[in-house]
């Protein structure tokens, strides 16, 4: 019975891998689901759902403006804005293009470059709403699509569905215990250090460090590895 | 015996016995039912043990004293469903609710509304700043804040807080 479970499986994997979905779509790989009940009360049985292609939440690709101007509402005052040169726009470009699909689903972004961040040690912020994206000038001499990567991860948090948000609180070893939004973990390792704020920027991080550094996220977060790779893998 | 029949057999007697037990439903009106009456003092620690057991995770909250909060997960999901808060005599004095799959419809933002008219609902929206992260919460706030949904921007409810 092993041997007919083990044909089983490499039948659905394969057949998952075979599955090519046309644009504005991802692959998810067949999968068993359990049983349960509907609101109205009927019982819908187990089974194993089949590979088929599931829309990206999509907000169209990603299109870039350059914007000059200090955003209106921005709260950090004492920044200053200047137009991105072209020398930078070519980077950016050149950067976005080669980021996952997933990841660039997010329509028009602004991108402002600024001079220095108000917080320390910090190459961008994004404005999630707003849908603007500003890189400092320490962003240039680091590793831009890594940073492009977290914070693109930022706004693909906000797109996740109530159920994928709780799979990757519980992955991530999240609980919210409290009437205020607090989650706490009992993780003491996270692959950045300001992961341990909360689960968005502890999402931000993994996502990040699973693109930057595959090895040290799987050697080290493993469990989290393994929920990204079934999240992001087949979705490039 | 006929091999086919034996094999089928085989296969259907591996099937069942690797079937998880269905666990029990609990219908939408005893969450409505919690929902609505977390200030009634009708609630205990013992009264949520009957029904959901053991919690998967216990949480003494630092900054209230006697304060506990018990974490359940959804019985097939298996992520938090439920958050209940107790106070010092083990009554319930708070609640998290995150609906799952199973009920989405029935704890819809639009049933949610319409189920608390009477405690004059209001849309709100509040600025979070993180060092490198400037976003919105959006939320129903009713009742004098006492009964909060969160929910997303494709209006999906993420949680249901209430407290007394």
């Amino acid at each position: 019975m092993k041997l007919f479970s083990i044909i089983l499986s490499i039948f659905i994997v394969s057949s998952a891998l075979a599955i090519e979905c046309t644009e504005g779509m991802y692959p998810v790989s067949g999968h068993p689901r359990t049983a349960y009940f509907r609101t109205d009360g009927t019982y819908v049985p187990k089974t194993n759902v089949s590979s088929y292609c599931k829309k990206y939440r999509s907000e169209g690709p990603l299109q870039i403006k350059f914007l000059r101007k200090i955003p209106k509402g921005w709260p950090f005052k004492k920044e200053v804005f200047r137009k991105c040169g072209d020398k930078k726009q070519k980077n950016i470009n050149q950067v976005v293009n080669t980021l996952p699909k997933i990841l660039t689903q997010v329509g028009e972004i602004k991108i402002l470059c600024a001079k220095k961040s108000a917080t320390a040690n910090n190459p961008a912020t994004s404005a999630l709403e707003e849908k603007i994206i500003v890189l400092y000038d320490s962003s240039f001499e680091m590793d831009l699509k890594r940073i492009l990567t977290h914070e693109l991860a930022h706004f693909l948090y906000h797109s996740l569905s109530t159920k994928e948000l709780k799979q990757y609180w519980k992955v991530a070893q999240w609980s919210d215990f409290n009437q205020a939004q607090n989650f706490t973990t009992k993780r003491t390792s996270f692959s950045a250090p300001d992961g341990a704020t909360d689960p968005e920027e502890d999402f931000a991080n993994n996502v990040e460090y699973f693109y930057a550094e595959p090895e040290v996220m799987s050697k080290n977060f493993s469990l989290i590895t393994k929920w990204l790779s079934k999240f992001l893998g087949d979705k490039q | 015996m006929n091999w086919y029949y034996l094999i089928l057999l085989l296969i259907i007697s591996s099937c069942s016995s690797n079937q998880p037990s269905l666990i029990q439903k609990k219908d939408a009106n005893l969450y409505w039912n919690i929902l609505d009456n977390v200030s009634a003092k009708i609630w205990t620690k013992e009264k949520i043990k009957e029904i959901w057991g053991e919690p998967r995770e216990i949480f003494h909250d630092q900054k209230q004293e006697h304060r506990e909060s018990w974490i359940y997960d959804h019985p097939t999901e298996d992520y938090q469903e439920w958050t209940f808060g107790f106070d010092e005599n083990d009554y319930l004095t708070f609640v998290k609710y995150f609906p799952a799959s199973d009920f989405y419809s029935e704890f819809s933002l639009n049933n949610l509304e319409k189920h608390w008219l009477p405690f004059h609902c209001e849309h709100k929206t509040k600025q979070v700043l993180h060092p490198h992260v400037i976003k919105n919460l959006t939320y129903l706030s009713c009742d004098h804040q006492k009964r909060q949904v969160e929910y997303n921007k494709y209006k999906e409810v993420l949680s249901i807080t209430i407290e007394q």
